[in-house]
């Protein structure tokens, strides 16, 4: 309950430098608002006898006006020094950081990790490293916001930007883009998953050797955030999946292929080859970032949800 | 007081009859009416797809309407409300109808320059409403590049020439302002002793004259953008970012501007119903040019913290911090000029209420969005969605609403109904909160703008902001209905029945 009013907790040392003065913020606005509101609803109905002029304002008058403009401008330097201590200390990024390469594009964001593994609307990273995201965006502008580390980077044609943070609590946490890119912008949504750091070895290996075909392609399914597009309930952008492998697909010419391994092989490679009927060839290839014994995986897991 | 008491306040209208009469007219008044029409359609058009934006963040998969339409909606409540209802309301009607009666002149220096103006106005409206026609554009208001080019067709030309028209005629009518406030006043008039309120359109018509070569040089080069030349794209080695700064450079101390002119509306009001001085009007005007000042310098503001280098981010942010100071000094002004008590909770004084509330926590979430490692964390969101709407259109409308029930006798020479302009006041001070405290809410959680789907547990504080746009929508559109109505047939006023 508390969670959801006063947000989420921040899930970094940098979040609760910002919270603080958010807090400092929110706490000075308030008592001066309230301040105000006072005063002025006091002033207001304070009982006056009609026509009677007003006397030059007094002494407290007077005091009350200079207090409430000294104090305002004691506040916002405060804020100021503070704001520019938290920029100052978190401003570069420690040499230790983990990189990791974020792209941008019309609506998905990609992020590639040191070993060349790839992941699409989610990140995996582990805890208590600082993450150093190398930014850019193949089309239009676009900013990736990370809320529960209270940062956000502008993501733009032609120019490389980078962001930092170092997570501090384990847990999925929102990732958002926050400048507007068109049709598909509230789908630019994913998540940031802080995992352990062996975990996070496990993952970004690949290791999945204790793991069934179908265990392991339903976590590919899950990481590759297949069902963003694949929705069981068929809303999403793209054909539902489940129930459909072993039976016949019917393809935008009106011909008919079978849904098995070799077919989806092709569509995760070469996915606007051969599409099925009503939809747009919008899915982006996935060569380079599965290989032979994921797809078998995945089609493992497909498998498994025909026979349910 | 009054030196420009006129016998009869409807004589203007009813000195010359016909069409003609009107669209050639250089009578500052019945400019000012004219302007009231063409804006009122702005507003109505605004408002309407508010209550559609309201609709749609019901469910959070944003069912109500596709998110092409969507888009498309957002982006023309955008143009609308910024370019063709903030910018131009205060000066256009208020400024227009007031500033030479307060300043003892017959009329604004341009007198056609004025008339001129409005044409720009109307043009520009019916440009963009043509390029409805052609499917609309969806990049927002702001129209960022690349995005705009690469999502619109034939309708984002005449979308740009209409916000550029609408632009230029803003900068035209606030030069006009400029001019008159230097060179018309009556022999004796001071700059001291120049009306707050006029100080108010002075400062708020120095800041769009001033910024408007900036848009123009933005949309210049969007229009060439669009006509084959493209130094906005990154692969003919243009600065991707660039439209967006000159974009922002203008945008962010232009829609400051409109507040200072409310901020005159305002203490016009407070002092007249109160029947006060202005408790120390020479600081009141110093702090109106400081503000508008500051904005100035600010105008970085609103690039990101992380793409605009430490020297301008810091110094920025530094100038935005500052904007607090003279705004607290004038809330606590007038707050000293009420003292001591029995006032009068006439309509328009319940707005002067209504503008101190939204403009005094407007200052202090101004703060968060000035302070860079705050306003990076919540640029983009709801939080600056909340804070613009909150601040700069709730104090633009309330300012408007106020002064223009409070100088409605003046202009109409009609008493407005008193019980339920009251009501409308209430009513619209409620929605406004309603509305826009949770999405102060949303912005902090992360929530971005422009979002046609959002989280579901999200969906609670909109639920909250979409009640609270019905309640704002359903009080605005009272007063649409009920001013045109006493201007036939509301009773016969003095033009001061206040005093």
């Amino acid at each position: 309950m508390w969670d959801e009013i006063l947000g989420p907790r921040g899930a970094s040392e940098f979040a609760s430098r910002v919270d603080l003065l958010s807090l400092f913020v929110l706490g000075v606005g308030a008592l001066f608002s309230l301040g105000v509101f006072t005063t002025v609803i006091v002033f207001s109905i304070k009982h006056r006898p009609p026509g009677q002029q007003r006397a030059a304002p007094t002494r407290a008058v007077r005091g009350f006006v200079a207090l409430w403009t000294g104090v305002p401008l004691m506040v916002v330097l405060a804020v100021f020094f503070w704001s520019s201590k938290i920029q100052a200390g978190h401003a570069s990024a420690p040499p230790e950081s983990l990189e990791i390469l974020g792209s941008a594009r019309q609506w998905l964001w990609t992020f590639e990790h040191e070993n060349g593994r790839k992941e699409i609307n989610a990140l995996h990273v582990p805890v208590n490293v600082p993450i150093l995201l190398n930014l850019e965006s193949e089309d239009v502008l676009h900013r990736l916001s990370l809320p529960a580390f209270r940062i956000q980077q502008d993501t733009l044609p032609g120019i490389p930007t980078q962001m930092w943070f170092r997570p501090t609590r384990e847990g999925m946490y929102r990732l958002f883009c926050t400048e507007f890119c068109g049709t598909g912008h509230s789908s630019m949504s994913g998540m940031v998953y802080v995992l352990d750091p062996i975990t996070y070895g496990h993952w970004v290996t690949g290791d999945s050797a204790s793991l069934t075909p179908e265990e392991a392609g339903e976590m590919l399914y899950a990481a590759f955030r297949c069902d963003s597009c694949h929705a069981p309930s068929g809303e999403g952008t793209g054909p539902a999946l489940a129930g459909r492998f072993g039976t016949d697909s019917i393809l935008g010419d009106g011909s008919a292929v079978l849904f098995d391994t070799a077919y989806m092989r092709e569509s995760l490679l070469e996915p606007n080859v051969r599409l099925a009927e009503g939809y747009e060839p919008i899915m982006p290839s996935y060569k380079g970032q599965l290989d032979e014994s994921q797809i078998a995986q995945l089609s493992a897991y497909l498998e498994s949800l025909a026979s349910d | 007081m009054n030196t420009t008491q006129v016998p009869d306040a409807r004589s203007y209208l009813q000195t010359r009859r016909g069409i003609w009469s009107w669209l050639l007219t250089t009578d500052h008044k019945r400019i000012a009416i004219l302007y009231l029409a063409s804006i009122t359609i702005f507003f109505v058009l605004g408002a309407a797809t508010t209550s559609l934006l309201g609709i749609e963040a019901l469910q959070p998969e944003g069912d109500a309407m596709s998110p092409e339409n969507f888009d498309r909606m957002f982006t023309l409540h955008g143009l609308c409300m910024v370019f063709f209802f903030l910018l131009p309301v205060l000066t256009g009607v208020l400024g227009n109808f007031l500033v030479p009666l307060r300043i003892g002149a017959s009329n604004l220096a341009f007198p056609r320059l004025n008339l001129a103006t409005w044409y720009l106005f109307v043009a520009g409206g019916l440009l963009l409403l043509a390029s409805t026609l052609h499917g609309a554009v969806d990049a927002g208001w702001s129209l960022l590049l690349p995005y705009s080019a690469q999502s619109s067709g034939a309708e984002l030309v005449p979308a740009i020439l209409g916000v550029l028209l609408a632009g230029v005629s803003v900068g035209l009518m606030g030069l006009n302002m400029v001019v008159t406030v230097h060179r018309m006043r009556a022999p004796g008039m001071t700059y001291w002793k120049v009306p707050v309120f006029v100080w108010g359109q002075y400062a708020c018509g120095l800041l769009l004259a001033l910024l408007t070569p900036v848009l123009v040089a933005a949309l210049a080069l969007l229009l060439r953008n669009e006509l084959g030349y493209a130094p906005f794209v990154a692969e003919t080695s243009g600065d991707s970012l660039l439209f967006k700064k000159l974009f922002w450079t203008y945008a962010n101390p232009a829609l400051h501007a409109p507040l200072l002119a409310g901020i005159g509306v305002m203490t016009k009001v407070l002092t007249t119903i109160s029947g006060r001085v202005l408790y120390d009007r020479r600081r009141v005007i110093i702090a109106i040019m400081a503000i508008a000042l500051l904005h100035l310098l600010a105008a970085g503001q609103s690039f990101a913290p992380e793409t605009r280098g430490i020297y301008v981010g810091n110094l920025s942010s530094l100038f935005a911090l500052l904007v607090a100071v003279p705004s607290a000094a004038i809330i606590v002004h007038w707050a000293a000029t009420l003292q001591p008590g029995s006032q009068r909770f006439t309509a328009p004084m319940l707005y002067v209420y209504t503008f101190i509330g939204l403009f005094t926590i407007g200052s202090a979430t101004n703060l968060f969005l000035a302070a860079s490692p705050l306003g990076s964390h919540l640029q983009g969101t709801a939080f600056g969605v909340a804070h613009l709407h909150y601040f700069v259109a709730g104090g633009v409308i309330t300012a408007f609403l106020g002064g223009l029930h409070f100088w409605w006798p003046e202009i109409t020479g009609r008493l407005y109904p008193e019980m339920l302009a009251r009501a409308v006041a209430v009513v619209v001070f409620v929605g406004f909160n309603l509305m826009f405290l949770p999405q102060f809410l949303l912005g902090y959680l992360g929530m971005p703008s422009r979002m046609h789907a959002y989280p579901p547990d999200f969906q609670v504080l909109k639920v909250l902001s979409s009640a609270g746009a019905t309640i704002l929508v359903a009080g605005l559109v009272l007063p649409a209905l009920y001013l045109p109505w006493s201007f036939f047939w509301g009773h016969r006023s003095t033009s001061h029945p206040w005093e």
